[in-house]
């Protein structure tokens, strides 16, 4: 039954999403059914019921006049780069560890001023400290910097107009939907961690094996935020590696029909394009110029669970709501 | 084997449809496995083709779609319109069949043919 399924949803992809695709699409999809299920019920081998379903079906052009898509029907097999299975599987895999780099990167950002802490507030080595702090935020740039570099290789995605098949598409969705469970536990821990970390803090700071340690309360409200931040990022981000793909059908056809996201997918303006393209720089640039002009590290790191909002913000002023393309 | 010509059938995909509803409404499958049965196995409907006679006579105001109680699927049943249309078609269909049974050439006059 998977093989008709596959068929029908791959011959019904490229058209458009109306109400008379849907019901066209359900209706036969019934009649395939009833007939496959008959043809097994007598006992015919699986794969010759399948093959009788299938030659039997007849085709598209017999009903694209009374469903108004005989242009899409006609039309060359489209302009559209497909997004091969492999190439499916690889860019998941590519921008699953990428948003663990981001994540890390973040993270590694939250985490600079600890070394300037432990080294220079604590030790004295004011220096040593300083330089510990620079070292740390290379090492969380440098994350960035590379998943920006390697990230190159997929531009063509973004660039080009790309279309998934049925098999891929499906696949990628089971992948997302096993993910699920996963990227809830991953943003639930993290939440508890950030909300609990000024009451951890402040309980260590209670503790009396580390009173002769200054600012420690400091300290670990950094560690915890920082840890909190870094799962927050990595279940979301991650999640886009599934929903990229998935979103690559255009929302307006059948194909593109498969998850809700697409429903609600943002289609940004020209404008809002560029505006995001230099939103994480300007982001990290906010946060190290507050960082540094005012040196309240305690609380910069604000910047970085505020920004998301600001970003699904932005992409809701700069959606393109009569997007024809 | 010889094969039924499509060109031709075409015109009376609407009319075997619409006898087989003129026993009551049915649906999809149900009314192409009775299309075969009745022609011993000689036609078999496409369900495109079936679903396109569906949309267009319901546009026409010869049949009705309703929901199955039961089932999700839909169910098809025949109107007056329809019913008048039928009758209109077994006509044309009589006039049809005669004007081009006198064009066939029977059995014997094709062996006839043959050996001259």
């Amino acid at each position: 039954m998977d093989t008709i399924k596959n068929y029908l949803e791959t011959m019904f992809m490229q058209l458009p999403n109306t109400r008379e695709v849907l019901k066209a699409k359900a209706e036969l999809g019934q009649m395939m059914e009833d007939k496959f299920n008959e043809l097994m019920a007598e006992g015919k081998p699986e794969n010759e019921a399948i093959a009788t379903v299938l030659s039997e079906f007849g085709n598209l052009d017999e009903i694209s006049e009374s469903l108004g898509i005989k242009e899409f029907v006609n039309k060359a097999p489209i302009d559209k780069r497909v997004v091969k299975l492999d190439e499916a599987r690889e860019y998941v895999k590519d921008k699953t560890a990428a948003s663990l780099r981001t994540a890390i990167g973040v993270m590694l950002c939250i985490l600079c001023p600890v070394g300037e802490l432990v080294i220079g507030e604590n030790m004295g080595y004011r220096g040593m400290g300083i330089l510990s702090l620079f070292i740390i935020l290379a090492v969380g740039i440098g994350l960035f910097i590379y998943n920006s570099v390697s990230g190159e290789k997929w531009s063509w995605m973004e660039k080009t107009p790309c279309a998934v098949e049925f098999g891929t598409i499906d696949e990628i969705n089971k992948a997302r939907e096993s993910y699920r469970p996963l990227k809830a536990i991953f943003l639930c821990a993290g939440i508890t961690i950030c909300l609990l970390a000024l009451g951890i803090a402040g309980a260590i700071d209670e503790m009396r094996y580390f009173r002769n340690i200054d600012d420690v309360e400091g300290l670990f409200f950094l560690v915890f935020v920082a840890l909190g931040v870094c799962l927050i990022v990595y279940g979301a981000v991650r999640d886009n590696a599934f929903t990229d793909i998935l979103k690559l059908n255009d929302s307006k056809t059948v194909g593109g029909n498969f998850v809700d996201s697409q429903k609600t997918a943002k289609r940004l303006t020209k404008t809002g394009q560029i505006v995001m393209s230099v939103f994480w720089p300007t982001v990290t640039c906010i946060y190290f110029i507050w960082s540094f002009v005012t040196m309240d590290w305690y609380i910069t790191w604000i910047v970085w669970p505020l920004a998301p909002v600001f970003k699904m913000l932005i992409e809701a002023i700069f959606s393109d709501t009569n997007s024809l393309e | 084997m010889i094969e039924i010509s499509s060109d031709v059938i075409r015109g009376y995909n609407d009319t075997m449809i619409l006898y087989i509803l003129r026993n009551g409404p049915s649906y999809g499958y149900e009314i192409s496995k009775s299309i075969k049965s009745m022609t011993e196995g000689k036609y078999v409907i496409k369900e495109t083709t079936l679903y396109s006679a569906f949309t267009r006579m319901e546009k026409n105001g010869y049949v009705e779609s309703f929901s199955g109680a039961e089932d999700r699927r839909t169910y098809y049943r025949i109107t007056e319109a329809g019913k008048k249309f039928y009758e209109e078609k077994c006509e044309e269909w009589e006039l049809t069949k005669e004007v081009v049974e006198k064009f066939i050439a029977k059995n014997e006059e094709s062996v006839l043919l043959n050996e001259e």
